[in-house]
């Protein structure tokens, strides 16, 4: 195995950034020990139990959900659309922070996200995987679901261009994608430091395959160096497209209190705030489960704590400029609509999500409060729930009463939509553990790369 | 339903074999359990079934067609449907043997095409699952010959004096008249029996409504649900267009207890207790006004007013007393117009109890009724049943009555035999069968041939025998053109008077705060369509429940109680007493509480037995229709379902009213548009609803639900908000709760020229045609219920659940060919019923013409007994649609949204007060 090479692609480090008092070999004994060794066993099992359980309760949905039909949900005329899609919405906002994380800062060269990225990008992947099972499983005929693929038909028939939910489908197909192709090129380093280092044959296999029988040559990495930012340079854009596509699918529409064009904006700031929330909680946990206190400082946790101040204050404003814009447009639909989340029946999701998303976050501005990991978490979980809230009310309320009163109606989910949700949840759980399990969490080269350039052992680490 | 061999076997049972014959083990003991009954029942109507029509007697295909039948196209029949006496013309489709949809029969006076919902889904009764095909005695069933047997003794015990006494609702059936007076003449005390619980007055003698422009009505309902409606809707409207021709518009002023259609398209209406209408009548006629409200002093000003410019017909609810009514309706100086219905020479139905009661009556014949169900609570029906001699029940199937009846003989359904009787308009029906019935089932006239001799004729002959004197000779060719045309010659007699009907009910009160009125429900009328899932499902016109009954108090009322839809509430009048969930009624009268008939049914009835509660019980024989009495929370909850939730228009205009003479202005969509128009083909399919002409009465529903095979979805699923009417009638209150402006709007699909739906859909399954339809394709349809979400007006229904396969369900056998049957997942809506377009276009392909004005007539439009609903190709200047788009108060609903609808409304037209023009 090579060294990394011995230039960086970051420039000087920075204040806050993750050194510790590690070696080079350090660095990767430390991570690749939590795969190889599994120093966790008894706590890991105990979670991926759970949520194996949780996986188990998401197929059952899904089989009552198949062979009963879409009517054991709670969704009706004119609620077509329940948590299923605020699910969706929720799943694939919290994505973009790991995309954001990982490729904005990356080129940017914001040298922090080294210790942040990789489980966030594995984050990623899964929530997009779980927002991808809602609108599959929401359809009355998923069978039919290749009908929204284009492809060569004897009837001539293809998909519908002009429709937003067409474009989300090529969105969130291409974002999965990327979001796969850009955490597994950056894994592949990593991949081949533990195949070196597996002891048993089958993870030297296993690792080996997935190596993709990488050499660390230099000409690798230069191939490899370019590749990865040409990845990455496609995230951002995609997140955007993305949200764009999403807020579409209900702006699109010519219902009050969707149809409005802050829509885009407000969606992507949203989704990367949820994301720096569920970013945070993940980075609080895995810090303290594995112990990894020096890789993940608190420097880092007051990272994400500015940065869930910072979009959580524009998604703020978005709300204030989303009701104004209700106002000002003088429509009597939207504005009703606007009273019906304020003061209406979907009060309560209105104020808990600004009470969750807004109240919680003003202890940011305190340095200390923000570097705290119990708070941070805390934060971070209300913001979760906020975020749902807000994307429930969202949906539901614009479709439960708009326009012609004699057709406004109710909707509460049902039992079955809950289980599936948790389901959900399960899945992505599922997933992270497999992922800590047998996956090196944090990017060991490009930690190696910042030990390569401090001194080692230098002391700016986290001593808690 | 294909013929199987299976099935041919059963219906070819002859009496002494087969499945059904009596074996040493009956097939079902007197201890049967209800279930199994059900199960033998349903199999016999699946055999009656199979014999409909022309059905070959093997199951083999054509090798010749036979004639007069082409596979594929439909074949129509005149034919009619008596309801309480009164017969409705309709049309029939019969495809392949099979009926399957009614409309009103164009070519007669009284109905030109329309028909009331009861008379559109009486079409399932036919199909019911429960009718019974057996003769039973004692429970048992026997063959018909036994029943024959036990007749030649009782025409011996008849003819030495016996009393024979027949019960039959109300009838103007002359083959039915006929029949009695000959069984007088044979049997020295034979008589009818009339028993028609849904009218005090035995049954409407004929349109109420006459030639006058005002009408002041005190507590009668002629627009209301009923067999007069189609008449009466449609003379009003006639007589409303008449006047808006001559820029003016006709007044109509109500004063009534609980909000009626009438009391809806009143000009003024005045909420009051029925014992206040005496008061109020008598103030009217120039009695004094010093203890009225000052709602009434205004409206008694008002119809003073009116009666002084003349040209006012006075009306009077039927449930008033009889000196009362007589006083009211001599106020106006235009006259009801004659009576016209004529339903014989009958015995009062207190006679026959009183007779019953002394153990005098030999045997009583229940002829298609029900009176263990249907009489007053304080008569113990089925006590007196057994205290006659022998009762012979006679129904389609089994019911409370033929629990105390020793003979039960199943009836053929009114589409499968042969009768007659007079429409609204008094004029003749001969309405003839659809359906060939199961060799078992008796005709109604042939249980009376049975009664009369040992041969029994058929229906048939017995019809034809009435009508022997009545045609024109040739009497074959008379006949045939009667049958043909659905109409038969011959006016009503002159000797008719509006005295022959005896209003039992007195107008004294007993005990209790509350003025309990029952009424006859507007889905299930007396009971009699209990079965039938299409109008139980079907929301009531006002109040917009479905599935059961509930009792209406006014909101007032619920305040002082404290009482929500939905609260259980015991309703007690004397010792009676009912627990029915309450409906808030806006523009009930405070102090009354409005109980409908025709639930809680104990048997029968697959789908109504045990729902909603049995407002019987609270009748007394005196006081049918109004008793006094209390209403107490019971503080339960209970389930009460209902279609609509929001009931005022939030300070928007969806229903538009404008002043007589004027429009409405910009309120067409026309606006700019982003998405470049259709380029559109050869015509524009259009629709116009004229809000002025809607009275609210769900004909439209109904005739939509059986031409395109929407699916009903049951209590639980409409509670849950997924009903699939493709058309429904908005209803909304404006102005106080006490007396609230009630308006209706049907609303179905605009098929909008720029249509959001189209736009979202992602597979396209939602496209529009080049004649400006807005399609569903229902098999490129994958759910994603984007349009559902997209669509302003929410019209658009989905398939939760495959609604067409599970229960409650139509029969398969009643579908429309013409029509897919929708799957699970998929949406639908209105399609304008384009299965009728695109039979006219191939029509008029085959012809090398186009398709002409007029001959493209939606299901909704044909079934509108006032004409409102106007369709057609707008791109036709001269086209019913293009000159109701370019009326003056056309508008359309949600303009604002560039949508571009098709479907266009015109203004409702009131004058709230007729001052300004009238003194002018």
């Amino acid at each position: 195995m090579s060294p990394p090479p011995s230039h960086s692609i970051h420039g000087p480090p920075q204040a806050g950034e993750t050194s510790g008092p590690y070696t080079l070999s350090g660095v990767t004994d430390e991570i690749a020990g939590i795969t190889l060794n599994h120093p966790t066993r008894l706590r890991w099992t105990i979670g991926f139990g759970i949520c194996s359980g949780l996986v188990v309760l998401w197929l059952v949905s899904i089989a009552v959900l198949f062979t009963r039909g879409v009517g054991v949900w709670g969704v009706n005329v004119p609620v077509g659309w329940g948590i299923a899609i605020s699910n969706t919405i929720w799943w694939i906002g919290i994505g973009h922070a790991g995309t954001m994380i990982s490729t904005l800062l990356l080129m940017t060269g914001a040298a922090w996200r080294t210790s942040l990225n990789r489980f966030a990008e594995a984050m990623t992947l899964f929530a997009v995987i779980c927002a991808g099972t809602f609108p599959i499983l929401h359809l009355g005929r998923p069978e039919l679901l290749f009908w929204l693929i284009p492809h060569p038909d004897q009837l001539g028939l293809g998909p519908n261009f002009r429709s937003p939910l067409e474009w989300d489908v090529f969105a969130v197909m291409v974002y999965l994608l990327v979001s796969l192709l850009f955490w597994y090129v950056g894994l592949i380093p990593d991949l081949a430091s533990l195949r070196d280092r597996a002891r048993d044959r089958f993870g030297q296999i296993f690792y080996g395959v997935l190596a993709m029988g990488w050499t660390g040559s230099g000409r690798s990495w230069a191939n490899w160096r370019r590749s990865y930012l040409i990845i990455a340079a496609l995230g951002p854009p995609l997140v955007i497209g993305l949200e764009g596509g999403v807020s579409m699918l209900l702006a699109g529409g010519p219902i009050p209190g969707w149809h409005t064009t802050i829509f885009p904006p407000y969606f992507l700031l949203e989704a990367v705030f949820s994301g720096f929330a569920v970013v945070a909680m993940l980075a609080v946990l895995l810090r303290s489960a594995f112990g990894l206190r020096s890789l993940i400082t608190r420097d880092h946790l007051g990272m994400l704590g500015a940065m869930m101040l910072i979009t959580g204050l524009m998604t703020a404003y978005c709300y204030a400029m989303e009701l104004f814009g209700a106002w000002y447009s003088s429509d009597s639909f939207e504005r009703q609509t606007a009273l019906d989340r304020l003061f209406g029946p979907w009060a309560w999701a209105f104020w808990g999500a600004v009470i969750l998303n807004f109240a919680t976050i003003q202890a940011f501005w305190i340095k200390s409060l923000r570097r705290n990991g119990l708070l941070l978490f805390a934060v971070a979980l209300l913001v979760s729930i906020g975020m749902w809230l807000a994307r429930y009310m969202l949906v539901v309320s614009a479709l439960a009463r708009d326009y012609l009163p004699s057709s406004w109606g109710d909707y509460w989910p049902s039992f079955w939509e809950w289980t599936l949700f948790a389901g959900s949840l399960g899945l992505f759980g599922w997933l992270f553990f497999l992922f800590i399990r047998f996956l090196p969490l944090i990017s060991m080269f490009e930690i190696r790369e910042l030990v390569d350039e401090d001194e080692p052992g230098g002391d700016q680490g986290d001593r808690s | 339903m294909p013929a199987t061999g299976k099935r041919l076997t059963l219906q070819r049972r002859t009496p002494g074999e087969g499945p059904d014959a009596p074996s040493p083990e009956p097939a079902a003991e007197p201890g049967a359990t209800r279930r199994e009954a059900l199960a033998l029942s349903s199999l016999g109507a699946m055999a009656a079934l199979s014999a409909c029509g022309d059905t070959p007697e093997q199951a083999v295909p054509y090798v010749r067609e036979p004639r007069g039948v082409t596979p594929g196209e439909a074949a129509y029949y005149a034919t009619g449907f008596m309801l309480s006496g009164v017969v409705q013309p309709v049309l029939a489709t019969v495809r392949e043997g099979r009926p399957v949809t009614l409309a009103g029969n164009t070519d007669h006076p009284a109905s030109r095409g329309a028909a009331d919902p009861f008379t559109l889904a009486s079409i399932l009764g036919l199909y019911d699952p429960g009718r019974e095909t057996a003769i039973r005695r004692d429970n048992r069933i026997v063959p018909r010959s036994d029943f024959e047997r036990m007749l030649v003794s009782a025409r011996a015990r008849w003819a030495a004096g016996a009393k024979l006494r027949i019960l039959t609702g109300a009838s103007t059936s002359p083959t039915l008249h006929r029949q009695i007076a000959q069984l007088q003449a044979v049997y020295p005390d034979a008589a009818r029996v009339q028993h028609e619980p849904a009218f005090p007055a035995g049954a409407p003698a004929g349109p109420r409504l006459g030639e006058a422009r005002t009408v002041i009505s005190f507590g009668a309902d002629p627009l209301g649900p009923g067999p007069m409606q189609t008449v009466e809707a449609g003379r009003w409207a006639d007589l409303r267009r008449a006047a808006r021709g001559g820029a003016e518009v006709t007044r109509l002023l109500v004063a009534e207890a609980e909000p009626t259609l009438t009391g809806a398209r009143a000009d003024l209406r005045l909420p009051a207790r029925e014992d206040r209408l005496e008061i109020l009548a008598n103030a009217v006629g120039g009695g004094a006004t010093g203890e009225l409200s000052a709602l009434e002093r205004s409206f008694v000003a008002e119809a003073r007013r009116a009666l002084r410019r003349g040209r006012v017909q006075v009306l009077a609810g039927d449930t008033l007393p009889d000196r009362l009514r007589r006083r009211i309706e001599s106020m106006g100086d235009v006259a009801r117009p004659a009576p016209v219905l004529d339903y014989g020479e009958t015995l009062a139905f207190d006679t026959l109890l009183s007779e019953l009661e002394a153990g005098e009556v030999d045997t009583l014949v229940v002829l298609d009724c029900n009176p263990v169900q249907t009489a007053p609570g304080d008569i113990d029906a089925a006590d007196l049943l057994q205290r006659g001699g022998q009762v012979i029940h006679a129904a389609t199937q089994r019911n409370e009555t033929s629990l105390f009846a020793e003979w039960f003989l199943p009836l053929a359904h009114p589409f499968e035999s042969w009768s007659d009787g007079q429409a609204g308009d008094g004029s003749f029906v001969v309405t003839q069968p659809l359906a060939r019935p199961g060799s078992d089932l008796f005709g109604p006239h042939e249980v009376l041939e049975h009664l009369l001799d040992q041969g029994g004729a058929g229906d048939l002959e017995s019809v034809q025998e009435t009508w022997r004197d009545r045609l024109p000779a040739p009497f074959e060719a008379s006949w045939m053109k009667a049958v043909h045309d659905g109409i038969a010659p011959g006016g009503p007699p002159s000797s008719l008077q509006n005295a022959a009907q005896q209003n039992a009910s007195s107008s004294e009160g007993g005990e209790g705060a509350f003025e309990v009125l029952i009424r006859p429900d507007p889905s299930v009328w007396d009971g009699r369509f209990a079965g039938n899932i299409w109008l139980q499902e079907l929301p009531r016109p006002l109040s917009k429940t479905v599935w059961r009954n509930a009792a209406q108090i006014s909101p007032a009322d619920a305040a002082r109680l404290s009482l929500e839809d939905g609260d259980l509430v015991r309703v007690r009048a004397g010792d009676a007493a009912v627990e029915a969930p309450v409906s808030i009624q806006p523009g009930l009268a405070p102090g009354a509480v409005v109980v409908t008939l025709g639930y809680g049914r104990k048997l029968g009835d697959g789908e109504a037995e045990g729902r909603g509660y049995d407002a019987y019980t609270l009748r007394t024989l005196a006081q049918p229709f109004r008793r006094a009495g209390t209403v107490e929370p019971t503080g339960e909850r209970a389930d009460l379902v209902t279609t609509q939730h929001h009931h005022t228009m939030n300070g928007h205009h969806f229903v538009r009213t404008v002043a007589p003479g004027e429009g409405v202005e910009h309120c067409l969509d026309t606006g700019a548009s982003l998405y470049p128009g259709w380029e559109s083909g050869e015509r524009e399919w259009a629709m116009a609803i004229d809000l002025d002409l809607c009275i609210g009465c769900n004909a439209c529903m109904t005739a939509c639900q059986s031409e395109n095979n929407t699916p009903v979805v049951g209590e639980e699923e409409v509670d849950k908000g997924r009903e699939m009417h493709w058309i429904r009638v908005d209803r909304y209150y404006s102005g106080a709760d006490e007396n609230p402006d009630i308006v209706f709007q049907p609303v179905t699909c605009m098929h909008c020229e720029q249509a959001p739906c189209e736009m979202g859909c992602p597979v396209n399954a939602t496209v529009h045609s080049d004649d400006g339809l807005n399609l569903q394709v229902y098999n490129r349809c994958i759910g994603t219920r984007t349009c559902q979400a997209y669509c302003p007006y929410k019209v658009r229904r989905f398939n939760f659940h495959a609604y067409s396969q599970r229960d409650p369900s139509e029969p398969e056998a009643r579908r429309n060919p013409e029509v897919t049957v929708r799957a699970r997942g998929v949406m639908e809506k209105c399609t304008y019923c384009v299965q009728r377009i695109q039979a006219a276009d191939i029509t008029a392909r085959l012809e090398d013409r186009g398709v002409k004005e007029g001959e493209v007539v939606t299901a909704c439009q044909a079934a509108c007994p006032t004409g409102a609903i106007i369709f057609g190709d707008q791109k036709r200047p001269e086209s019913a649609v293009a000159q109701a788009k370019a009326d003056a108060r056309a508008y359309d609903l949600l303009a604002e949204l560039g949508v571009r609808p098709r479907t266009s409304y015109l203004a409702r037209v009131s004058s709230r007060s007729g001052d300004a023009e009238d003194e002018a």
